[in-house]
């Protein structure tokens, strides 16, 4: 069963300017044990999608259900009790933690049982890597990488079957986003956790995730499991995503750019809503929107050059124009 | 002949638990043409040693060495001359362009109050120089894009409009610290292939400054590594990246996600976290994380010294890559 599953999801955003939609009929599961990471590029919708999905914000039409009951928007009502196994971490732990409360108190606040909590904190905190010392200790005598640990553990205390991570990995060093990462597959392995990791960092996801949903301009583009979409992208915004990471090799290869900028929501173009930066776009593309269509081995996408139910085919390799930048 | 040539940088900054050296002994030296790539995780001192070039640190601080900028030496220089300098001659770009551009003021008005100053253009040849490094940075529409203010544009097109206000007086000296790590990738990399071209056309030395390997290895020519105020390890950008020989450089460039590696391999945190200022171990200030350190790394710290061809220059009384490189 999916422990989380969006459908259709649309949320919209009420502003000065009129309705924007920041998130367009989007769905998703998510499975114990199961990595899924979300990508695409700031205002895709990605970190709206992640609050409608533990009940933040609310959504306009679609469902959202966790471990088969309805998740609806917060308000101003306690959180239902059920809902403590579904989890958030942000992106800032800075932030997130009390400044002024010791993390042993903080962890033992998310602990459904009264009881062993000494016990259950210091195993949470081993658990993440960190010092049993840091029982009585303050967020701020601690490093960026061992504060968002501290909040995946606070997260951990609830027992949850899924936790939805947003951006945790964007504001920390090599050496504390290689240690998140390890934590992340070691939750999801050993305490069959089913994790919803947002990150614009594609070669982490690439390493951490099982599957990858990409999302552009509040829909999803191409969902795949993680490897083959890297191999061979089935959409051609996943594919100038994939081209834009910058490589570490020393070669000094100037990563690809992909034209033009993500387009207003409450404006969205017409047809297939990336057409007016697709280098593939045809006649086609302005005209009439393509839904996602399931292809092969697990993978959909939403794209006139893919055809239901045959396998991924290549992306015709034009070479870029360079000289946009 | 550089144009910048830095020599024995010191930096002591005062904090409330006494004064902290931050940056200890630097050198380095930029060609014009040239990026120059700075790479350290946070608190190395690589923010600190170029805010110290231009007398930006705050009152109170301890500045030593030489840093010869042209003919002028920019330690010790009256705030007021410096402040000549580092407004035409040298720029800076910082990572968020979000508070760096001033929000009430229109963006014709920001680029062009610089060349009056600095210049003493006209309001007429003012503006159309405006229009003119709009362009170059390639803002669409840029007669329009004056009259406009930052809050109108988005992350990229306001890190472009920055730039082309570092840009206005045709400095010889472009400061570019983190300037693309608020940004996403597709938007990143088209910065970087700007600062690239800017480069060429313009002779103009470029000092990157960023925690991205993959970042450095795309764009700059020469290499220094920082770590806890010193530079390790310093070269070629394929050099140190392809072949690196100090630990720490190894280190970091383990943690990151390989496109190639198989997904069920962890990746390789850093043993420990870097030190704070004020608390910097004895000798070789990296050997409590280093699996390689010997006594002489506990008690003296290894000088930087050229090694190989002369290019390269490593800072590590052990070596233990030195075959391999």
């Amino acid at each position: 069963m999916n422990a989380l599953e969006l459908r259709d999801v649309v949320v919209d955003y009420h502003g000065r300017g009129g309705r924007v939609r920041a998130v367009a009929g989007a769905s998703l599961t998510v499975e114990r044990g199961r990595i899924v990471g979300l990508v695409g590029e700031s205002g895709c919708g990605k970190s709206t999608l992640a609050r409608a999905a533990v009940g933040l914000v609310a959504t306009t039409s679609g469902t959202v259900t966790f471990e088969g009951r309805p998740v609806t928007a917060l308000r101003r009502r306690a959180r239902p009790a059920e809902l403590v196994r579904l989890q958030l971490v942000f992106q800032n732990p800075y932030s997130s933690l009390n400044p002024r409360r010791t993390i042993g108190s903080q962890l033992a606040d998310g602990m459904p049982v009264r009881g062993s909590r000494d016990a259950r904190v210091r195993e949470l905190l081993e658990l993440v890597g960190l010092p049993a010392n840091a029982v009585g200790r303050y967020p701020h005598e601690f490093s960026g990488g061992q504060r968002q640990r501290m909040a995946v553990a606070r997260a951990l205390a609830a027992d949850p079957s899924v936790i939805v991570l947003d951006e945790p990995l964007a504001s920390l060093d090599a050496s504390a986003q290689a240690q998140l990462a390890n934590l992340l597959r070691r939750l999801s392995r050993e305490l069959d956790v089913g994790l919803l990791l947002i990150s614009h960092d594609l070669a982490i996801v690439r390493h951490v995730a099982d599957d990858v949903s990409v999302m552009y301009l509040g829909q999803m583009v191409e969902t795949s499991p993680t490897a083959p979409l890297w191999e061979r992208p089935a959409h051609p915004y996943t594919e100038a995503l994939t081209a834009a990471v910058p490589r570490a090799d020393g070669a000094g290869v100037l990563p690809e750019s992909l034209p033009g900028e993500v387009p207003d929501p409450a404006h969205p173009p017409s047809g297939c809503r990336f057409h007016p930066r697709c280098p593939y776009a045809f006649d086609r593309c302005p005209v009439e929107e393509p839904a996602l269509m399931p292809l092969t081995g697990g993978r959909s996408a939403a794209c006139w050059l893919q055809s239901p139910g045959e396998p991924p085919s290549a992306l015709p390799h034009l070479e870029p124009a360079h000289d946009v930048q | 002949m550089s144009t910048l040539a830095v020599e024995g940088l010191r930096v002591r900054l005062p904090t409330p638990a006494g004064e902290v050296t931050v940056v200890d002994g630097v050198d380095y030296d930029v060609q014009p043409a040239e990026v120059f790539g700075i790479a350290g995780e946070s608190g190395s001192g690589k923010t600190v040693s170029m805010l110290a070039l231009l007398g930006l640190l705050p009152d109170g601080s301890q500045v030593e060495g030489t840093a010869r900028f042209g003919g002028d030496e920019l330690i010790g220089m009256p705030r007021r001359r410096l402040q000549s300098i580092s407004g035409r001659d040298i720029a800076m770009v910082f990572q968020d362009p979000y508070t760096s551009l001033h929000p009430m003021l229109s963006i014709g008005k920001q680029l062009t109050e610089h060349m009056r100053r600095h210049l003493g253009l006209d309001r007429r040849s003012a503006d159309d120089r405006a229009v003119e490094l709009l362009r170059e940075v390639r803002i669409p529409n840029p007669q329009a894009a004056l009259r406009r203010f930052p809050h109108q544009f988005s992350g990229g097109m306001r890190q472009r409009i920055a730039i082309a206000i570092a840009l206005a007086c045709r400095p010889r000296l472009l400061i570019a610290d983190e300037p693309t790590t608020a940004l996403d990738v597709t938007v990143q990399a088209g910065i970087l292939r700007l600062l690239d071209r800017l480069r060429r056309e313009h002779e103009l030395a470029v000092v990157l400054i960023t925690h991205d390997l993959g970042v450095l290895s795309s764009v700059a020519d020469r290499v220094s590594i920082f770590y806890a105020g010193r530079v390790v390890e310093s070269g070629l950008r394929q050099d140190v990246l392809q072949r690196p020989r100090h630990p720490y450089t190894r280190a970091l460039l383990d943690a990151l996600p390989h496109p190639e590696a198989p997904q069920d391999q962890d990746l390789v945190a850093i043993a420990g976290t870097p030190p704070s200022p004020g608390r910097i171990p004895s000798g070789c200030a990296f050997h409590p994380r280093c699996a390689f350190a010997t006594d002489e790394s506990r008690a003296v710290v290894p000088p930087l010294v050229p090694v190989g061809d002369g290019n390269r220059k490593l800072a590590c009384h052990v070596d233990p890559f030195a075959d391999s490189a």
